[in-house]
């Protein structure tokens, strides 16, 4: 795919005709996606969610030497008060010492430009700012309010980039243009691939590079691998992953977050992109596949060690550096081993509940140490296999046996017995309601309720160690619903509760009343008592 | 006005203002009409800006709301508010709705207005909702809340043909962008119940929807900023003419007089209750205070001093540090963004300054303060004795710490944004808010020691 020529990239219903909504059978939503009509699923009772500008930050809010400016009221981009300072440490952290900041304006637009357009206030925004602050870039982010008026950005930046020093990126984010707001990664990345890395290029180009320095330049290429760091990834992963790499003798760059703008002069001097999430990079990775051929490694998240040795050769196979990898995983994996040992013993027996984002849920956290995963809850939805976990050790009272104790005030729940023979059984599994449900269940137990012909299509429980999932919705939740559809592996119901489609069988609020307090609390709260659930059933089973 | 450019603005628009305000009314629910993102955007900064004041009931991600999306834009919103409205309705446990519309909602020309009327004309044993117009393009959250209030006068309180003589409504205390507004409103509630009087504050836990809805009958509002809550008060005089006067929110024994004196004179209070109320906490206070005059003198803890917040925190701290810490006040720069007749008319306030007029700016941005105050106290020049700004201190917002460093001053967080601390009970209001302001203060220039 090349969309380049595009002011902005579509939304992720438009590309991967993702949805964020869905209420129905197993059947419907496997039907839903094959037709693509799923899109117009919606809420009839729906809770405040983050918006492609909020997350679209988590990459231009990083880049050192820059500076946003939100064409918009004053209230937009005001989530970055809360960690104005976090910012400063983090640069710091990557050994960024520049002089701007996290620093950011608002074209703060009023009641007068919402009628009389507001366009000349952004051009003069853009020259103050300029000469204001000096900045490298100047990221444009387009809110809600523009996008009805009709505001022309990219042409206020054809004509304003002339008169100024600093390269403007403009980013087309507002809010109500979609609510798979992962949309927002694209966004950037967009503008990144449009502006940042054609120019770096040209100006390489115009650079005057001996015969003897373009030599050398190609001879790192080929060893030298993008390791993207978008939102999920800590410095302290950037370190570790640098680490690994640097072990199996490869070069790495840290792109795009904290990276400084003229870094991107470098991106297309590697061999590999190497991405650890789908839903953040694959619109930038596909793009540098198709402009500049340079292909990528996107199927793990390097968390404990099957699947950071899975990670480690598939790199290194691509370089073909198998004996170097061999050798670095056997040392790593030896020291870890040690590590863990006194973790060991504590967590036999153990339930774990993993609440994280799509991949870290996905792949077993820990990696070994004895305890077992209950369930999980996930920001969007993959094919996740399943398998049910062995009963309780014999011996060991009150494990699993029943639910724990309500809390106070809370009304009572069926139990898992009889909500297992309600129609749609699946949708239990994103309603655990905190027992340790669902990943006791047997497998016919948990088939129970799908359809004949679509059961017919489940696949085998696999051997693999990965229990049910239970999907959640956090801010990145929106993510990529399409992904889930493939055929009898596609059987994680988004867990939204009432997130009935309008003419659903049954209406949200009804549905939300089945499973929750009076309390408007959306998942959040389901998962706390999940953990407090958990934790109550792991403080029981300390001898 | 136009307004102009702003740099990292202290606040949040008219719709985050308002989500912090019903965020705090008692049994509560918000219901926002407005784009996807509104919420968790303005949540954020109302929230984690405000010493982590957590989302409440029904409040961050949990807040209702219609998430507009493209179709909307195109085909209209009020269906959907209708259908959010009567979900909530049956899903949340509230006395009251609050419909709050956001810039897409207002732009796109939705009835919201019609939409609330319908539900209420046919909502039967169900909660009363009320709209409040949250556009960011009208206003900022300080806007809000204003917004907020009035709609709740207007459209929710009763009226009521009886005045109560001993009752008082407290306003002008905005709940998250005074990020210590629980504590004030605790200190102020406290010493006006010292007077005798009965304190509606609308947004502590003792604090009902009953007792807002009786908010008319009071003897008079009593709004502690000279900006913020002044509408409000306006419109509940207006509609149902409850009298209000202003006043400076006070910190320290000294203003906390004055403020007594004043509301004792605007309500004829008994001067006898009055003069017996003042001393007893004026002792109290200062058996407290004095235990600092020893350090204060030995090791000298007067320092040159920068004040930059709202206009109700300029004035207040700025006064309490000169007039009761013996601080000197070198700049003062009010953050709030006012035509130029109300700067006139606000600069006329710091009165108790040397020289208000060249003392007290109006800067909305971090960069250009710090190009004032340069012009103020030039970089040194060349040579080995120069005039130096030091000892310093900046009291300011989180956003101001950075250039306090570079400037070798100390800093305590205490206007809004303040994401490097966590504030529960605390506030610096009255009597006991002047110690804990005290302790905070001299704990930054002694945290070495």
């Amino acid at each position: 795919m090349n969309l380049l020529h595009r002011s902005g990239p579509p939304t992720r219903e438009e590309r991967l005709k993702a949805c964020n909504a869905f209420g129905g059978t197993a059947c419907d939503l496997v039907a839903g996606s094959k037709e693509g009509c799923l899109g117009s699923a919606n809420r009839v009772f729906s809770q405040a969610t983050g918006c492609q500008l909020m997350l679209s930050m988590a990459i231009a809010g990083t880049i050192p030497e820059s500076v946003i400016l939100f064409h918009g009221p004053v209230g937009c981009g005001s989530c970055l008060l809360s960690n104005a300072g976090l910012s400063k440490t983090n640069q710091a952290s990557r050994g960024n010492t520049g002089n701007i900041g996290y620093a950011w304006f608002s074209t703060n637009l009023d009641e007068v430009e919402v009628v009389s357009g507001a366009e000349a206030k952004l051009e003069e925004s853009l020259l103050e700012i300029d000469r204001r602050i000096h900045p490298q870039l100047i990221f444009v982010a387009c809110t809600c309010v523009p996008a009805i008026i009709g505001d022309d950005i990219d042409g206020v930046v054809r004509r304003i980039q002339p008169q100024v020093t600093a390269r403007i990126l403009p980013l087309e984010c507002a809010g109500f243009k979609t609510k798979i707001v992962a949309t927002a990664y694209d966004v950037v990345y967009h503008a990144i691939l449009k502006y940042l890395i054609t120019r770096a290029d040209e100006s390489q180009a115009l650079s005057t590079e001996s015969a003897a320095e373009r030599a050398s330049r190609a001879a790192r290429k080929q060893r030298t691998v993008n390791l993207l760091n978008v939102a999920s990834m800590s410095r302290g992963d950037e370190v570790e992953l640098t680490r690994l790499l640097n072990g199996i003798g490869l070069d790495v760059n840290v792109l795009p977050c904290f990276a400084a703008p003229d870094r991107f002069s470098r991106v297309r001097d590697v061999a590999l992109n190497v991405s650890i999430c789908a839903t953040h990079d694959d619109y930038f990775v596909e793009h540098m596949k198709e402009l500049y051929g340079i292909p990528y490694v996107l199927s793990t998240i390097p968390i404990g060690t099957r699947h950071t040795r899975k990670w480690l050769y598939e790199i290194a196979d691509f370089f073909h550096l198998r004996a170097e990898a061999d050798r670095l995983i056997a040392a790593e994996e030896a020291e870890v081993r040690t590590a863990l040992e006194p973790l060991t013993e504590n967590l036999r027996g153990k339930t774990v509940f993993v609440s994280a984002g799509e991949i870290r849920a996905g792949d077993p956290a820990g990696g070994g140490s004895g305890h077992e995963v209950a369930g999980r809850a996930c920001a969007s939805l993959r094919p996740l296999r399943r398998r049910p976990v062995p009963g309780p050790p014999p011996g060991a009272p009150g494990e699993r046996g029943g639910l724990p104790a309500l809390r106070a005030g809370e009304p009572a729940r069926p139990t898992p017995a009889r909500r297992l023979r309600r129609p749609h059984g699946w949708q239990r599994l994103g309603r655990q309601d905190g027992d340790p449900g669902a990943a006791h269940l047997r497998p016919q137990q948990q088939l129970h309720g799908v359809p004949g012909a679509l059961r017919g299509r489940l696949p085998a429980p696999p051997p693999a160690e990965e229990p049910a999932v239970l999907p959640d919705t956090g801010a990145h939740g929106q993510a990529s619903l399409s992904r889930v559809l493939v055929p009898g592996r596609s059987l994680h119901l988004h867990p939204r509760l009432g997130s009935e489609r309008r003419e659903g069988r049954r209406s949200g609020a009804s549905a939300y009343r089945h499973s929750s307090r009076n309390a408007a609390r959306s998942t959040g709260s389901v998962i706390e008592r999940l953990n407090t659930r958990t934790a109550s059933s792991l403080t029981r089973n300390t001898p | 006005m136009s307004l102009q450019l702003i740099e990292k603005p202290r606040v949040s628009c008219a719709l985050g203002g308002a989500l912090a305000t019903v965020n705090a009314l008692p049994r509560t629910a918000p219901i926002l009409h407005a784009s996807m993102g509104c919420g968790n955007m303005t949540g954020v900064s109302m929230q984690g800006a405000s010493g982590y004041l957590g989302s409440s009931y029904c409040g961050g991600n949990s807040t209702p709301a219609t998430g507009l999306g493209e179709s909307e834009v195109v085909f209209g919103g009020e269906q959907r508010l209708e259908e959010q409205l009567r979900a909530t309705a049956e899903i949340v446990d509230a006395d009251l709705y609050a419909v709050i519309t956001g810039c897409t909602a207002e732009l796109i020309g939705d009835d919201a207005r019609a939409v609330v009327r319908r539900y209420n004309q046919t909502r039967r044993e169900k909660a009363p909702a009320i709209l409040i117009s949250g556009a960011g393009f009208k206003g900022d959250s300080l806007w809000g809340y204003d917004a907020t209030l009035e709609s709740l006068f207007r459209d929710y309180v009763r009226s009521e043909a009886r005045r109560r003589a001993g009752v008082v409504n407290l306003l002008g205390v905005p709940p998250a962008q005074d990020v210590w507004w629980h504590g004030n409103l605790v200190e102020l509630r406290r010493i006006l119940s010292g007077l005798g009087l009965q304190v509606n504050t609308l947004f502590l836990p003792d604090d009902s929807l009953e007792r807002i809805a009786r908010s008319a009958s009071a003897r008079a509002s009593v709004v502690v900023s000279p900006t913020h809550g002044v509408k409000a008060a306006r419109a509940l005089q207006e509609v149902h003419g409850t009298p209000y006067f202003t006043t400076d929110l006070p910190i320290g024994a000294k203003a906390t007089r004055a403020f007594v004196q004043q509301v004792a004179a605007e309500l004829e209070l008994d001067s006898r209750l009055v003069s017996d109320f003042l001393q007893r906490e004026e002792r109290r206070y200062y058996h407290v205070f004095n235990r600092i005059a020893d350090a204060y003198a030995d090791i000298d803890l007067q320092r040159h001093v920068v004040v930059i917040g709202t206009i109700d925190y300029a004035l207040a701290l700025s006064r309490f540090v000169s007039q009761e810490l013996g601080w000197l006040p070198e700049l003062v720069v009010v953050t709030d963004q006012v035509d130029e007749r109300a700067k006139q008319e606000l600069t006329g306030r710091f009165s108790f300054l040397e020289s208000a007029a060249s003392q007290v700016v109006f800067e909305t941005d971090g960069s250009q303060i710090a190009r004032r105050f340069a012009e103020r106290w030039p970089g040194p020049s060349s040579g080995r004795y120069r005039r130096t700004f030091s000892p310093a201190f900046v009291l300011g917002s989180r956003l101001d710490r950075d250039w306090a460093e570079s400037i070798g001053a100390g800093h305590l967080s205490v206007s809004y944004p303040v994401s490097n601390r966590v504030v529960l009970g605390r506030g610096y209001a009255g009597y006991d808010g002047a110690l804990s302001l005290t302790e905070d203060i001299l704990s930054v220039i002694l945290a070495s020691r």
